[in-house]
């Protein structure tokens, strides 16, 4: 995983085919909310990656953000790295990509919302746990793979 | 392999490729005068501590960031990383925010750029008042729409969203 928090790829041209991407399975208690916001010509998606220790991942898969709303299971406390992405493509501009990641550790009892946008070129992704029993919640920060 | 001499859509850095202005000083009194300059000013009814602590909060948050560009064709190829470097400085009567960036990769760039790369974009939020303060920003007039959307955002504070680097 590279120093930085965001990686952005813009691939202008010969973009490929072979993403290596597969379906996260989905299983777990559903814990984190998704809500989606995008250009009509964005493709959002979710990666998940399980934090193995020592700051290194284990890719768990991808879900499509192609709806409005979507609830994700992410095992409970367990670091996960949640990385969104968003692409777009024209004939003129080539295929782009940008992405944010963020380290997330699920605690049992919370649940999580994740509002993710991207309007115009400016995106948004923010996480917010919330304690359902309190009623009460809290933005929480990005935090990236350096920081664990 | 494609050797380019400058980013694409980095017009201003065109200009700045040989003369590059090594401080964000120099680059406020270089811009007007380029050919692809350009400087916007505008008020926001925004506390100033308030844009302040937006610029604080949002530049490392969106900017500290590279981009990787690759341009692939039957004859030619071109890989470059352009990695951005945002500094905030405040003080009772500015906020300043520079954005700087340099290139990697087969990309030429004459000159001695400065030290964390040329400078990109420069936006100065001074107070007026209690609910008013004044922006200005220094940047190239094509190459940086979305940036300088995303500072005039975080300046009124009505999207606080992160530029899509990707987008000129």
């Amino acid at each position: 995983m590279g120093t930085r928090t965001w990686l952005v790829l813009a691939a202008l041209v010969g973009a490929t085919g072979c993403s290596g991407l597969k379906t996260y399975p989905n299983e777990a208690s559903k814990n984190v909310h998704v809500s989606t916001q995008v250009d009509p010509k964005v493709r959002a998606a979710l990666h998940v990656h399980e934090v193995t220790g020592a700051c290194t991942s284990r890719y768990q898969g991808t879900l499509a953000l192609d709806r409005p709303a979507l609830d994700v299971g992410i095992a409970a406390e367990q670091p996960t790295y949640l990385v969104v992405s968003f692409d777009t493509s024209s004939f003129m501009a080539g295929s782009r990509s940008t992405s944010v990641g963020t380290l997330i550790q699920p605690r049992a009892g919370y649940e999580y919302e994740l509002a993710v946008s991207y309007r115009q070129d400016i995106y948004n992704v923010a996480l917010r746990e919330i304690d359902r029993r309190k009623g009460v919640s809290r933005e929480l920060p990005r935090r990236p793979m350096t920081g664990c | 392999m494609k050797w380019s001499l400058l980013a694409p859509g980095a017009a201003l850095l065109g200009a700045c490729a040989i003369q590059h202005p090594q401080t964000a000083e120099e680059f406020r009194q270089y811009v007007p005068g380029a050919t692809f300059g350009k400087v916007q000013t505008f008020e926001v009814n925004r506390p100033f501590r308030e844009v302040a602590k937006t610029f604080q909060a949002k530049a490392p948050e969106c900017l500290n960031i590279a981009v990787r560009t690759v341009e692939t064709s039957n004859t030619s190829s071109t890989n470059i990383l352009t990695t951005y470097k945002p500094t905030v400085l405040v003080s009772e009567k500015k906020a300043e925010l520079h954005v700087q960036h340099s290139l990697k990769g087969n990309v030429i760039v004459p000159g001695k750029p400065p030290e964390g790369g040329d400078y990109y974009v420069v936006a100065d939020a001074t107070p007026l008042d209690r609910n008013r303060t004044r922006i200005d920003i220094y940047g190239p007039s094509i190459g940086a729409n979305t940036l300088v959307r995303a500072i005039t955002g975080w300046a009124t504070g009505e999207n606080v969203g992160c530029p899509d680097m990707t987008k000129r």
